[in-house]
Parts: C-alpha cells; structure tokens; sequence
C-alpha cells in the first residue's frame, strides 16, 4: 500500500535534532524520523515507476473522490455565494506535491505544506517544469507545519491530509490542529490506513515484505487506525464526519469505493454558526 | 398481571387494565420495565455480539441469514430495523444490496456499538441511527417497505403497541419480520435448552461479561415470550395481514411474517 506521500505533523514530543541544533519554534508538532525517511526519497518522488509508484496510481482516484465530495457538502462562505471564486485548499504534509498539483488542476487555489525542505524542492521543481495550464487554480507551497500556519490566522475552504495521519505521534492533536485550519462549513479531507488483519496481510507483509512495492517500515501497523477511531478523533476536534469510501486497487489504476477494510478516505466538515 | 415461572409460556402481554408486566419472572410495575432492560442492555452492550455467540453456539448467524433472506433485500426498499442495536441486521441488509436503512434502539448504548461498528464497515452514510422507542415511533405513517425485528420484542413492555407500530410505518405492501426465540417444538430439545439456558448462560454471563443477572434475565424473558400461535394473534390484532411463522432450530427461535395490505 501507498508509503505515505509526506514529512508529518502531529502532537507528541521528539528529541532536539541532531547535533544539537536548536528546534524549530514549532518542532513538538514534526515527526523527524519521518521527516528523515521521505527527505530521503526526494528525488524519487515524481517517479511514476519508483518508490512512490502506489501513490502515483492512487492519486486521481483521492483527488477526485475529495473534488466531488466537497462540491456535494461545502457550505459556501458568504463571499463565494455570488460565485466565481475558487476555493482556499490546504494539502498538509504535501511531500513532493503529488496531491497539490492535482488539485491545483481540479480548480482549486491551493496551498502545499510540508516539513521536509528536500520534499517540498522536488515539488517546487517538478511544478516548474510542468506548469499547470489554463483552467487550473493557483499552487503555492510553504515550509512549515499546521500549527505555524494556524497561529498566523490562515483558514481554509478545504484541508487536505492524505496519508498523513497513520505517520504522526498523536493523531487526535493532529486532527485538533487541521480543524482549525478550516473555516466553519469548510472540509477536511483525511485518507489513511485501516487497522485490520487484512491491512496487515495487504499493507504491511504484502507491500512491504513480499511484492517490495514500498521501503520495509514504511508504516506501522499498530499506527493505523479504524475508521471509527478516525470519526472519534474528529468529533473531538469540532469536525463531523460526512462521507467516507474505500480506496481498492482497480486494474493498474485505483478506484474510490468497494470496502473500508486496507485504504479508505474521509470527508470531515466543520459546522457553520 | 402477574406471572407463574411455572408456565414458561405464559404471556407478557399485559391487560391494558393492569399495571404490571413480566421482567424475566418478576413480575414489575409497568413503568419500570423500561429502565431495567435498559440497565440489562447497557451492561451487556460491550460485550453483545461474543455473547450472541456463546449463547447459541454461533447458530444467531445463521438464523440472521435466513431472516435477511426473508427480507429480500433490493437496492429500492428502506428498511427500518427495530431494536437493531449493534447492527447485524441492518448490515447484513446493505450487504445483500438493500436501499438505506434506519438502525433504530431504544438503548444508547447498544445504539453506539451499532454506530461505531456501521463506520468502520464504511456503511454509515447508508444508515440513519435513531434512537426511539419502538412503542412509540417518530416516523410518519408508510414510510418504510421493510420493517425488522430481531431478538428485541420480547424485551418491549407493551408489544401490541410496538406491532401496531410497525403495521402504522409500513408502506402499503409492504412487510413487517419478527425474528425472536419462541417455543421449542422437540421435546428432546426442550430439556437440553432449558438446562443450557437457566445453567449454562448465566455462568458464561458471569465469566465473559461479568454479569450473570442480566443473562438469567435473558433467559427467563425467553421463556416468557409468547408462543408461536399466540404472537401471530397479536399480529393480527394490530392489524397485519397474511400472517405466518416459520420455525427455526425446533423452534427455538421462529420468524414471524405479516404484511400490510
């Protein structure tokens, strides 16, 4: 199953950085060991036949599952009833930009946000090398971490987090931090990976250990989390959840529906006032 | 009304005069019924669906599969499942490919187990949890083709009520199921089920829950449930029509079928 796309943010505590470098002002929220891992697959990341090869299949199929998703909930903010006007997304932990560049091309005005510096170069560059094309929304990327981007205000339409959260040390923080990212009647998109025996089977011996498709600890098992763990963690954090799919394998290519039991994505929104 | 333990078949069904029903043997003020299934539900809720299992051997799974056979699922027919609490009903409806369904228990408890469990089978947007009284249900009249009962009539204080109900939410043509233990039809049977049901379950009650009470009131509201004969009646009085039953396991659990015509 897919490594995760991105360097992560989340609640915990990790050690100060190597050589005694002093932390960034928000590094309680990173996770540097992850950090570390995708840092080292920078270069690999838009290679269609490389590591990244599972996320590279299963992109569309998450990307256009969230476009429908928000077009079918999203509560507009009074200045977009008149229309015309694209909608502010967030893809936090946005990597090398897989996820960002196709919802740039959906329409959406979008921001990447990452942590690792070699991730978000390769985003930068591959954007440069590809520009985006008429009809599509703007794309940005930003150093940093969500709790940054919150403490400056910044809210959006639309938060993205797509195998991100079964990565960080405290997912429920992690959560708490994307919601307040989002304006009330906005959404948060949220994939990961589902904690069963069958995910084990798929995810971790399969993918991992016998077809070699990802880097062996890649993930963590016992990090995954159901769905109904997923939906606690959100109510928890103000958000409700409002739809929810699988994501199989369909041929070479991967689909949104089918069952919840490996990958599966959600749709969270923020009540409006 | 009280009740004799000495007529394991005697019924529930309180005379509309009088002012107490059955819970399990006891005989309980009617009002108080409610609170103290309730408190049985809530005490067993975590742990229902293994106990379902120790209790009949694993047998409830085959039984719920005949019963969702019977309710013929197909993608244009909504579903109302009473007393559905953790859900096996209403899954197995969306399984067979069944239109959306409303899992509806009086226990908020169980009702959760229920909700958490259609989330992470990734059914909750085809499912509407309700939580309400069957006795008396929030549902405009005709608004279901499909209206199920599985294992939780027996617990209902008044269930002609909870029958006239179901006929009220039915849409014409439509058809109410009631899978609930009932009288065993094999004699040979009966002894073996009575010294599993009053010995057996409360020591299993008592070891995986940790609560032998709840379970001897599982089992003696069994015993206590109208025969087969006897609820078609009731059904009939609430004004269902083409009423049957079919037996299951010599009739240690029945299915109950009426239509609203």
């Amino acid at each position: 199953m897919p490594p995760s796309q991105h360097a992560h943010q989340g609640g915990g505590h990790h050690g100060s950085s190597q050589g005694g470098a002093p932390r960034a002002r928000h590094a309680s929220s990173i996770n540097a060991e992850e950090i570390a891992h995708f840092d080292a697959l920078a270069d690999e990341w838009w290679n269609p036949k490389g590591p990244m090869a599972p996320l590279h299949a299963m992109n569309p199929a998450r990307t256009d599952w969230v476009k429908a998703q928000v077009e079918k909930h999203l509560k507009p903010a009074p200045s977009q009833e008149q229309g015309g006007q694209c909608l502010h997304l967030l893809d936090m932990g946005c990597g090398a930009g897989l996820a960002s560049e196709r919802y740039a091309r959906l329409g959406f005005d979008t921001l990447g946000c990452d942590a690792s510096p070699s991730a978000l170069a390769a985003a930068r560059a591959h954007l440069a090398s590809h520009p985006l094309g008429r009809g599509a929304g703007t794309l940005h990327y930003h150093h940093g971490s969500a709790e940054e981007l919150a403490a400056a205000g910044k809210t959006f339409d639309v938060v993205s987090a797509l195998e991100i959260v079964e990565h960080v040390n405290n997912p429920a923080q992690f959560i708490k931090n994307l919601a307040a990212l989002v304006r009330p009647g906005g959404c948060v998109a949220l994939s990961t990976l589902n904690r069963t025996v069958k995910s084990f089977l798929v995810a971790k011996v399969g993918a991992e250990y016998v077809l070699r498709m990802v880097e062996k600890g890649t993930h963590d098992w016992r990090k995954f989390i159901t769905p109904a763990e997923l939906e606690a963690m959100g109510t928890q954090a103000g958000l409700r959840l409002v739809a929810m799919s699988g994501l199989n394998p369909h041929g070479s290519s991967w689909r949104a529906g089918g069952g919840v039991d490996v990958n599966y994505i959600t749709l969270f929104q923020k009540p409006a006032p | 009304m009280t009740t004799n333990p000495n007529h394991p078949n005697a019924t529930s069904q309180a005379d509309t005069t009088n002012a107490t029903t059955d819970f399990g043997y006891r005989s309980v003020p009617k009002g108080e019924k409610k609170t103290l299934v309730k408190e049985v539900f809530e005490s067993v809720a975590g742990k229902y669906d293994v106990m379902n299992d120790l209790m009949s051997l694993g047998l409830h799974r085959a039984w719920k599969r005949d019963f969702i056979n019977l309710l013929a699922p197909r993608a244009g027919l909504r579903l109302l499942d009473l007393a559905g609490g953790t859900g096996d009903i209403t899954f197995g409806w969306l399984k067979r490919g069944g239109g959306p369904a409303v899992l509806s228990d009086i226990n908020a408890a169980m009702l959760e187990v229920g909700r958490k469990r259609a989330i992470d089978k990734g059914l909750i947007e085809r499912v509407e949890v309700c939580c309400a009284d069957a006795e008396a249900l929030p549902f405009p009249d005709a608004s279901f083709d499909r209206v199920s009962m599985a294992f939780g009539l027996r617990n209902c204080t008044d269930k002609l009520a909870v029958l006239k109900e179901a006929r009220r939410v039915l849409k014409p043509g439509g058809r109410f199921l009631c899978l609930e233990f009932s009288k065993v039809t094999v004699p040979a049977l009966a002894q073996i089920y009575d010294v599993w049901s009053f010995q057996a379950l409360p020591r299993m009650g008592r070891m995986v829950a940790g609560d032998a009470d709840s379970y001897q009131y599982l089992a003696e509201s069994i015993r206590m449930f109208p025969p087969q004969a006897k609820l078609e009646a009731m059904m009939r009085e609430a004004g269902l029509e083409r009423v049957s039953h079919r037996n299951l396991t010599g009739g240690i659990v029945a299915i109950h079928s009426g239509w609203r015509l």
